[in-house]
């Protein structure tokens, strides 16, 4: 699973985070390095479609970090239920008969 | 490199900088940057470039680039070599010293291998000239050893040499060729990109 816009919701579902915050998140959990540009690119079409939100950066700090809405986290549970169905039936499937 | 990635960064449309160059740039500073990185964020903005222009501004933009590139590679190639022919002449068709010479090229080089070396391009008993836009190598009729340095000659790629232009210049459909292709394959990046951006934003 590399689709860095479920990648993003996914990180964003346990708490706010910045980009870079983010960018180490996502590497942890599932192992991809997504660059910047790609990062960016998903930030932006959360926000379009307003699951996610971006808030007020500390005065001093130029990150903004992003918190999941609403909307967002009800795509990403619909995302992972049918991806948890996915995977049931493909390992029931891969099972040796 | 953050200065690399600083002027790809300014790839980005004027209105997505103004909303995310600020955090970008610091995310750019704290992540550090690759030539990976790099290409990922001229991707993205073009990317971005693509989501917030019209088609029609990107795909004349891109094909004439790749016009513009077509036509750079093909004024780098080699000219299209003409081709040979070999003509036997009677000594009664052999003509004259000055009219041989006034009809042959003066300096001729192999292909391929530049202008390296020029010959003379007539001797007594051969003599090379551009007809009809072929080059045609003669050599006196019954004369063994003219036939052989004739055949040699003519298994070799021969051009006109551009500096004397003496026969004017052979013609290089090629080039117009090479510009086409850039052309298309101009419009072609574009549609993939417009493809590629809009099921990116599908998804």
């Amino acid at each position: 699973m590399t689709d860095p816009t479920l990648l993003v919701l996914s990180s964003l579902a346990d708490g706010d985070k910045h980009g870079y915050a983010m960018m180490e998140d996502i590497e942890r959990f599932a192992g991809v390095r997504l660059g910047p540009g790609t990062l960016y690119g998903a930030i932006t079409r959360l926000e379009e479609r307003g699951w996610i939100r971006g808030l007020h950066a500390a005065k001093s700090d130029r990150r903004r970090p992003y918190a999941l809405t609403a909307t967002g986290r009800a795509h990403l549970e619909a995302e992972v239920a049918a991806l948890a169905q996915i995977t049931r039936v493909a390992t029931r499937r891969l099972k040796p008969v | 490199m953050n200065r690399v990635a600083r002027w790809i960064a300014r790839l980005y449309p004027p209105v997505w900088r103004e909303r995310y160059g600020d955090e970008f740039a610091a995310l750019l500073e704290e992540s550090g940057v690759t030539w990976r990185t790099a290409i990922d964020v001229a991707e993205s903005a073009l990317m971005m470039r693509v989501r917030s222009s019209s088609f029609w501004i990107i795909a004349p933009c891109l094909s004439a680039l790749g016009a513009v590139g077509g036509i750079m590679v093909a004024s780098e190639l080699e000219n299209r070599p003409l081709p040979v022919e070999i003509k036997s002449l009677d000594r009664a068709n052999w003509p004259p010293v000055h009219d041989s010479f006034a009809r042959c090229a003066a300096v001729v080089g192999a292909d391929n291998c530049g202008f390296k070396s020029s010959m003379p391009a007539r001797t007594f008993s051969s003599f090379m000239a551009i007809e009809n836009g072929k080059i045609v190598v003669n050599y006196l009729r019954g004369d063994v050893e003219a036939e052989r340095q004739a055949r040699a000659l003519a298994s070799q790629h021969w051009r006109i040499d551009q500096t004397t232009r003496m026969f004017g210049q052979a013609k290089e459909p090629h080039r117009l060729a090479y510009a086409i292709c850039g052309l298309a394959s101009g419009l072609l990046v574009c549609l993939a990109i417009v493809v590629i951006g809009h099921r990116r934003k599908m998804a």
